[in-house]
C-alpha cells in the first residue's frame, strides 16, 4: 500500500539554535556526518550518487547564490551531481521531494537530501528585511508576521478562535521541545507567558512566533528494494504532495485556509492510499501558532473552523488522538528554512521507528522518551507551507509499513 | 483675461499641532494650531487629493483635463517635476500641458495665470491648477510656529461654473524677505515685522490698487477679500491698508486653524468662500511671495450652489483632525530621524519596474478577465488570468472605497518604516476586488473587520532622494 518506491535509511541533524560559533559550511558537514553515522548497517559516503541541497536565503549569511557545490564540494563528494532547491518555507521538504524523484526515476539508487539555513550571521532584522525585498509597492511592509497574522484575525472573526487557543499551541510545542535535544528552546512556558510576551504583529505576540535559528539536517534515501542493505527498519515514502497557489496575497480567495496545503495534502493522501485518520504523528509547519491551528483543518485532522477546539481539547498533545509536532515544531525547535522540512523527516523517522528516546544519540534518553508517540497505523505526516504568497506547500507521508 | 472656475477642491492633513506645544519647547507663547503633513505626505500627495476633490466638484473626467499647473514653494525635489506623477495618478492622459511653478508661495497664482492664459488662448479647453505647500521653519523660529500644510485645486475653463475670473493684476519688486537655499530644508526669514509691513502689505496693496483701477471697482464692491495668510496679523493690517471692513476678510481667514499654507492658502480661502457665498457676490483675492503679489477679482456664479456640502469639503477636512505632540511633528517633518540606516528596497524608486507599473498602481487600474470575471491586478503582471487562465481582459478603474476583510498591525519593522504601529489591510473594494495595502493614520484599536476604508496616494518610501508613491488605506475623511 502506498507509493513506497523510496526508503529513508539514515537521518542526521545538528542541534538547532543561535550557532554563533559555527559556519554554514561546518553546519552542513556536521549534519552530513550525523546522517552517515546513523545508517544501521553503515554506508560509505561514496555510495551516494547524487545530492540535493536546500537553502532558502543564503543572502542572510552573505552569499548571493550558493548552488549545489556548496553541499557536494563541502562533504567530500565533489564530482557527483547536486542541485540546490529554493521554495520558500517548504525548501527543505521540497529538497527531499526532489531527491525522491531522482531515486524513483531510476536514475540513482542512493541519494542525499540536505538542508541548512544560517540565519544568525545577520541581525534579527535581517529577516525583517523581507519587508524591503518583495514588490516595492504591492508587498511594501511585508514581514513573515504580516503574511500570517491576517489569517489569524480572520480565523478569530469567523470561527471564534482565540488568542488563548493560539497560546495553547505555543505551550504544547514548548513542552514537546523541552524533550527534544535538538530544539532551539528547551524551556516550557505558560499561556500567560505567551499572552504577556511583547506584541510583535497583532494578533501575534512574540511567543506566537518561531525564533530565528541556525540549523542543518540531512536524510539518506535509496530505492525501497535495496533498503535492507542499509537497515532492517527502513521508513518508506508512502506519498508526497507539492502544490501551489496564487503569487500575491490580494489574489487569495480565503484568509482562513492555505489552499496550497489542502491541495498538497490531497495529493499525498491519495498517493499513500490513506486518510487523515490513519496518521499516528504529524510534524507540521507552525511558523506561528495560528498556522498550526489552520494546518489542523487544512490537513483534515478536524473540520473547518474547529482547529481552536482541537488544541483546547488536547487532541494534538503527545498522548492525544493526533499528536502534532512532538519535536516542538518550528515554534520551539526553530525554523532554519532549508533545514526545517528535512528535520521534520528526521523526527518522523525516529517516531515511526519508536526511537525518540535515543534521538540519534543526543540528549537524555529518559527525557527524550517523553515525546515518543504511540505508533498504531504506522504513518507519519510532514508538512510545510510558505514562500511567496504562502503559496507553496509540501506534504509528505512516511510509513514503516512495507 | 476671462475664465470660469468649474470646480474646486481642498486637502488638509489630518494631523494638527497646537502652536503652544511648539512654543513650549522653546519657552515661548503662541495661540491657534497648524495642520501638519503626515510622515508619508508631501506636496504631491496633498495635491493629488485636492485635485481629485476638484475634479469631483466639477463633475469632470480626468481625461478631459488639458493641462496641469502646480504652484509650490516646497516641491520634494529641486530638479524633478512633480506634475507628471500627479497627472499619472489622476489619470489625465499624457497629451496635456504641464508646468511646475515655484520660487515662493506666490507660485499658486502664477500657476493659475498660466492656466487662464492657456484657456483664454484656446490652447486648452480646461485646466487643473493646484497650490500645495508644506514648508518647514527652523526649529525654534517664528516660522515654525506659523507654517501649516495643505493643498487647494481649481478646475478652470469656459462657460457657466462656480465663479467668473474677471481680472488679474500683478505687482513685483526686488524685495527680499524670506528665502530657502537649495540644500536647506528650512525657510529663513529676515525679520517678521519688516516682511509683514514692507512685503505683504505694501505689495498686496499695490496689486489691489492696480486691480481696482483696471476694473473700475472700489474695495467696497467686494463681499469677500482674501489674502494669503502668513500669520494672523496680515489680514487685519491689510483691511486697514485697503480701507476694507473686517467682515470682508472673515470667511476666508483660516490661519488660526491651519497656519500658513503657502501656495495653498489663497485656494483654501476661495473654497471657504465658495462653500458659503451666493451667486453674484464678488471676491477679491491676492497672493504674495518674495516681492510679488497677484490680485484678482471673481464673481460668484449660479453653479456655486450645485453639489455644495458634498464630498471632501473644506469644512469636513477642518473638522476631521487629531492632535500630535511636538516629537511626532519633528519626526513627521524629517527633523528628528532614526539613526539607523533604512533597509534598502529590493529595487529603488527609480527602477524601470516602478515606471512600468506606476500608472496602473497609482490610478488603480485592474484587468477584469473576460472569462471568469476575476479582477487581475496589476494588469502589467497578468497576461494570463490568475484564476482561470484566460488571456482576454477589460481594463477597469477600481473603486477607492471598500471595507476591511482582514488586517494585521506591525509593531516591529526594519528601519525605513516611519509609521509605527503600522497596519496592513486586506480590503474588499466596492466592486468586490480584494486589495492589499498598508494602512495610515489609523489607531490600532480602531482597525476592525468590516470598517470602511478608502485608498489614498501616499509616499511609501524615499531612497537617494527619490520617492516611491502608492496607495494606502485610511479611514474615510471626505463624507
Amino acid at each position: 500500500m502506498g507509493w513506497n518506491k523510496v526508503a529513508v535509511v539514515g537521518v542526521g541533524l545538528i542541534k538547532f539554535g543561535e550557532l554563533f560559533d559555527m559556519s554554514a559550511d561546518f553546519m552542513i558537514q556536521e549534519a552530513f556526518l550525523s546522517a552517515i553515522g546513523s545508517v544501521d548497517k553503515g554506508i560509505k559516503p561514496r555510495e551516494i550518487q547524487a545530492a540535493w541541497l536546500g537553502v532558502c536565503r543564503p543572502t542572510l549569511h552573505g552569499f548571493g547564490s550558493v548552488g549545489g557545490v556548496t553541499l557536494a564540494g563541502n562533504v567530500g563528494l565533489a564530482g557527483i551531481p547536486c542541485t540546490r532547491v529554493e521554495n520558500g518555507c517548504p525548501t527543505g521538504s521540497d529538497t527531499f521531494r526532489n531527491a525522491c524523484l531522482g531515486v524513483a526515476s531510476g536514475m540513482y539508487d542512493v541519494v542525499l537530501a540536505l538542508g541548512y539555513e544560517k540565519m544568525r550571521d545577520n541581525t534579527t532584522q535581517g529577516l525583517l528585511g523581507l519587508a524591503a525585498q518583495g514588490h516595492p509597492v504591492l508587498q511594501r511592509g511585508e514581514t513573515a508576521m504580516t503574511m500570517f497574522a491576517p489569517q489569524a484575525v480572520r480565523h478569530m472573526h469567523e470561527f471564534g478562535t482565540t488568542k488563548e487557543h493560539m497560546a495553547m499551541v505555543a505551550v504544547k510545542n514548548r513542552r514537546n521541545g523541552a524533550c527534544d535535544p535538538y530544539s532551539h528552546y528547551q524551556q516550557e512556558i505558560t499561556v500567560d507567558d505567551v499572552l504577556n510576551s511583547p506584541m510583535v504583529c497583532w494578533p501575534l505576540n512574540l511567543f506566537d512566533c518561531c525564533p530565528q535559528t541556525d540549523g542543518a539536517a540531512a536524510t539518506i534515501l535509496c530505492r525501497a528494494d535495496i533498503a535492507e542493505r542499509f537497515t532492517d527498519k527502513p521508513v518508506y515514502v508512502a506519498g508526497v504532495g507539492m502544490a501551489t497557489d496564487v503569487p500575491y496575497v490580494h489574489e487569495k480567495e480565503s484568509f482562513t485556509e492555505f489552499v496550497a496545503t489542502v491541495r498538497a495534502a490531497r495529493q499525498a493522501y491519495e498517493m499513500a492510499g490513506i486518510g487523515p485518520r490513519d496518521i499516528d504523528v504529524a510534524e507540521v509547519h507552525d511558523c506561528f501558532s495560528i498556522t498550526e491551528i489552520i494546518n489542523y483543518e487544512d490537513l483534515g485532522f478536524c473540520d473547518k473552523g474547529e482547529g481552536g477546539r482541537l488544541i483546547e481539547k488536547g487532541e494534538t498533545g503527545i498522548d492525544g488522538r493526533i499528536p502534532v509536532n512532538p519535536s516542538g515544531g518550528l515554534l520551539t525547535k526553530g525554523h532554519p528554512l532549508g533545514a526545517t522540512g528535512i528535520a521534520q523527516m528526521a523526527e518522523l523517522y525516529w517516531q515511526l521507528r519508536e526511537e525518540a528516546a535515543s534521538s540519534g544519540g543526543l540528549g537524555d534518553p529518559q527525557v527524550n522518551a517523553r515525546r515518543q508517540v504511540k505508533i498504531g497505523r504506522g504513518y507519519g505526516l510532514q508538512h510545510n507551507v510558505g514562500g511567496r504568497g504562502i503559496s507553496n506547500s509540501v506534504v509528505t507521508i512516511l510509513t514503516r509499513n512495507p | 483675461m476671462a475664465g470660469t472656475i468649474l470646480g474646486y477642491g481642498v486637502y488638509i492633513p489630518r494631523y494638527r499641532i497646537k502652536r503652544e506645544d511648539i512654543a513650549r519647547a522653546w519657552a515661548g507663547h503662541a495661540r491657534g494650531e497648524n495642520s501638519v503633513a503626515h510622515v508619508n505626505e508631501d506636496v504631491i500627495t496633498m495635491a493629488v487629493e485636492a485635485a481629485q476633490n476638484a475634479l469631483e466638484s466639477a463633475g469632470m473626467e480626468p481625461a478631459r483635463i488639458g493641462g496641469i499647473y502646480l504652484g509650490t514653494a516646497s516641491a520634494p525635489n529641486i530638479e524633478q517635476s512633480s506634475v507628471g506623477i500627479i497627472g499619472t495618478t489622476l489619470g489625465t492622459g499624457p497629451r496635456i500641458d504641464v508646468a511646475d511653478f515655484g520660487g515662493s508661495p506666490r507660485a499658486g497664482t502664477a500657476a493659475l495665470k498660466a492656466c487662464l492664459d492657456a484657456v483664454a488662448s484656446g490652447r486648452i479647453e480646461s485646466g487643473l491648477v493646484i497650490g500645495s505647500d508644506l514648508r518647514t521653519g527652523p526649529p525654534g523660529s517664528e516660522l515654525e510656529l506659523s507654517f501649516g500644510a495643505g493643498a487647494g485645486a481649481l478646475i478652470v475653463g469656459r462657460g457657466p461654473g462656480i465663479a467668473e475670473l474677471e481680472d488679474i493684476q500683478s505687482y513685483s519688486t526686488s524685495f527680499q524677505d524670506s528665502w530657502r537655499p537649495a540644500n536647506d530644508p528650512y525657510v529663513r526669514l529676515f525679520e517678521p515685522r519688516y516682511s509683514r509691513e514692507y512685503g505683504y502689505v505694501q505689495h498686496v496693496a499695490q496689486a489691489v490698487d492696480g486691480l481696482l483701477k483696471s476694473s473700475g471697482s472700489a474695495i467696497g464692491d467686494f463681499q469677500h477679500v482674501l489674502v494669503q495668510e502668513p500669520d494672523g496679523r496680515v489680514p487685519r493690517i491689510l483691511v486697514k491698508a485697503l480701507g476694507a471692513q473686517a467682515q470682508q476678510v472673515e470667511v476666508g481667514a483660516l490661519f488660526p486653524q491651519v497656519g500658513d499654507t503657502g501656495a495653498a492658502s489663497l485656494f483654501l480661502g476661495l473654497a471657504a468662500v465658495f462653500e458659503k457665498a451666493g451667486p453674484g457676490e464678488r471676491v477679491l483675492a491676492a497672493s504674495y511671495g518674495s516681492g510679488v503679489s497677484d490680485a484678482m477679482s471673481l464673481r460668484v456664479a449660479e453653479g456655486v450652489q450645485k453639489g455644495r456640502g458634498e464630498g471632501g469639503t473644506l469644512d469636513r477636512y477642518l473638522k476631521s483632525k487629531e492632535y500630535i505632540d511636538y516629537t511626532t511633528y519633528l519626526k513627521n517633518r524629517g527633523i528628528l530621524n532614526q539613526a539607523q540606516t533604512p533597509s534598502r528596497m529590493g529595487v529603488p524608486p527609480m527602477s524601470p519596474l516602478v515606471s512600468r507599473e506606476s500608472a496602473e498602481l497609482l490610478q488603480l487600474i485592474g484587468a477584469r478577465c473576460s472569462g471568469c470575471g476575476y479582477m487581475n491586478y496589476p494588469p502589467s503582471e497578468r497576461k494570463i488570468c490568475v484564476r482561470c487562465g484566460n488571456t482576454e481582459f477589460e481594463r477597469v478603474i477600481l473603486p477607492r472605497r471598500g471595507t476591511i476583510h482582514t488586517y494585521c498591525i506591525s509593531y516591529y519593522l526594519p528601519p525605513g518604516f516611519d509609521e509605527s504601529p503600522l497596519p496592513l489591510i486586506i480590503g474588499d473594494l466596492e466592486d468586490g476586488t480584494r486589495h492589499r495595502a498598508l494602512g495610515t493614520e489609523m489607531k490600532p484599536e480602531a482597525v476592525a473587520i468590516d470598517n470602511p476604508v478608502e485608498l489614498v496616494m501616499r509616499r511609501l518610501a524615499t531612497e537617494d532622494g527619490v520617492s516611491l508613491y502608492g496607495n494606502v488605506f485610511r479611514f474615510p475623511r471626505r463624507g
